[in-house]
């Protein structure tokens, strides 16, 4: 891509996303009040965002304004995706996103393409999640078949155990400087695809001796489980679940269901270098994106305080325009906003 | 599922309710008697333990906490199963929350019958003067469906204890009610209590705790 169109491409996509948040910014009350759908979201939305990384410098205190962009950016989300809207766990995807980015439009899509990857987690019958859930297994009953039959054995097997490392990307298990390396690391799509599964397979795989040592049983193993959070260590993880995924392809008693959950050519077939691209490009997309839009000035981050005007500060190249409306003089940035207040 | 050993009661109960109607929050009172007014929302289940004694009996709740957008709905069943009781708990100010109490009732006497003792929470009573649930509403719809109806705050830790006082108090009574019957029936495996006739009466807590 050329410079020229990067920046042709951050302009689009800019006046897209202000386009998108004025269709709510320019919602009336009595609109509001006529949609229930929308006023479900949006409060969903407020309250998810008041509890969001509060203890982090960057989203602590009263009246923090990054609270107020974390808050556009989903509003805009829901009407970018009315029909997903808003889910629980959306704010903890974004959340770092936009403390690395810094920047209001470049974290939306950021965003948008991150969602993109992960919208079946949200399915409202969870059959995403139920999928990854078993795909899980499959794996972990050929990578450690011992801790596999002792979950099976204590009612665990469906792994539910596992759903919140799975629905937020373990978000919640570790700091924000540690999951934007893991993020960074599952969006390559190397060293294959569902790398997830393997990070769940490898910190498993690490308790496996608390877990059939202490002949945990449903409760306990939730319970160790969700006290992992904060406490597991990176780096050891990413290296042992690398060290697991070699293992796996080496193994000689390899399986097609094995092979298909993580993107490997199955047995008998040969187009090796068709399905493996086709895979890497798909699983490197969000960090394209992100790469893509790293590099739009930061002047313009967040300075939305009082949530009442319309602010429209980003991009200093973009064509200001100041226009007159029964007297009033608006100042627009976009074409986009001109043609849909004139 | 309710045991009885070495004398102490062992029952289950899981709190159930709309996202941020504040089912974490009043757990963590009631537990650790902490309260924080941004505790991030709940998206895989957990539980907490509470030892409390009870008509000379010693009763440990294991107190389920849920995730509660309606997205997260078709977990409910794996955490409710084998529960003595459930709470069931709205947000006084949100109309809407209150459905959803509705919807956890229909689900509960569905999948469980009566064997589960229900008690409606009306939570964030501080907030009175944005109540958006009429008692009397409230209070009727409990009463027709066989549950005890509430009002908690766990900001300001108003009428937590009481609420898990009566519950631990029904789900005595229907255990007791059970074995008794079980006795009857000459199926005495379950029977393992310290004094199983002492009549399960409704102690003096429990209806001076009524709000």
């Amino acid at each position: 891509m050329t410079h020229s169109e990067i920046k042709n491409l951050q302009r689009r996509k800019t006046e897209e996303y202000f386009s998108m948040k004025l269709q709510w910014r320019s919602m009336t009350e009595g609109q509001e009040s006529r949609f229930s759908e929308y006023r479900e979201r949006k409060s969903l939305v407020e309250k998810d965002v008041n509890r969001t990384d509060r203890t982090h410098p960057f989203y602590a205190g009263e009246n923090n304004p990054n609270l107020i962009v974390l808050q556009d950016i989903l509003m805009t989300y829901v009407m970018y995706n009315f029909d997903l809207g808003y889910v629980q766990g959306m704010s903890d995807i974004l959340a770092p996103l936009l403390l690395l980015l810094g920047n209001e439009v470049d974290s939306f899509w950021c965003f948008a393409g991150f969602m993109e990857k992960i919208a079946p987690n949200f399915d409202m019958d969870q059959a995403g999640m139920k999928q990854q859930l078993l795909h899980l297994q499959q794996l972990l009953t050929f990578a450690s078949p011992e801790l596999a039959q002792h979950l099976a054995q204590k009612d665990s097997g469906n792994m539910y155990f596992c759903f919140r490392w799975l629905l937020v990307w373990f978000k919640r298990e570790f700091s924000h400087r540690d999951i934007m390396r893991l993020w960074e690391v599952l969006w390559t799509g190397l060293p294959c695809a569902n790398f997830h599964l393997l990070i769940c397979v490898a910190i498993l795989d690490t308790e496996k001796d608390i877990l059939i040592g202490k002949d945990y049983g449903f409760t306990e193993v939730l319970k160790h489980v969700n006290d992992l959070s904060m406490r597991l260590d990176v780096d050891k993880i990413l290296s042992t679940a690398e060290g697991i995924y070699h293992q796996i392809v080496s193994a000689p008693h390899l399986t097609d269901q094995i092979r298909v959950i993580l993107g490997l050519p199955t047995i008998g077939r040969s187009y090796t270098e068709d399905s493996h691209s086709d895979t890497e490009d798909k699983e490197a997309s969000p960090k394209a994106e992100c790469s893509r839009t790293k590099e739009t000035s930061r002047s313009n981050a967040t300075t939305n305080g009082n949530g009442t005007d319309q602010r429209v500060l980003f991009t200093p190249e973009a064509d200001e325009v100041t226009l007159e409306y029964n007297g009033i003089q608006i100042s627009v940035v976009t074409k986009t906003v001109w043609a849909l207040l004139a | 599922m309710s045991t009885a050993r070495n004398g102490t009661h062992n029952f289950k109960v899981v709190l159930l309710g709309e996202g941020s109607v504040g089912k974490t929050s009043l757990l963590l009172r009631y537990v650790e008697d902490k309260f924080n007014e941004r505790h991030t929302s709940t998206l895989q289940a957990t539980f907490l333990n509470k030892k409390i004694n009870l008509n000379d009996k010693r009763i440990n709740l294991a107190i389920w906490d849920t995730a509660g957008q309606e997205k997260f709905h078709a977990l409910g069943p794996i955490y409710y199963r084998n529960s003595n009781g459930a709470i069931l708990v709205y947000d006084i100010t949100e109309a809407d929350s209150f459905v959803k109490v509705k919807n956890w009732v229909k689900e509960l006497r569905r999948m469980l019958g009566s064997d589960i003792v229900l008690i409606i929470a009306g939570n964030k009573i501080d907030l009175e003067h944005e109540q958006a649930v009429p008692t009397e509403e409230a209070e009727s719809f409990s009463k027709s469906v066989g549950a005890q109806h509430y009002y908690t705050s766990a900001k300001v830790n108003y009428g937590i204890e009481e609420l898990f006082l009566v519950l631990a108090q029904l789900m005595l009574q229907k255990y007791e009610q059970g074995s008794q019957t079980n006795h009857e029936a000459s199926r005495a495996s379950q029977v393992l209590i310290v004094d199983d006739e002492e009549p399960a009466h409704r102690s003096c807590c429990f209806n001076s705790s009524r709000i």
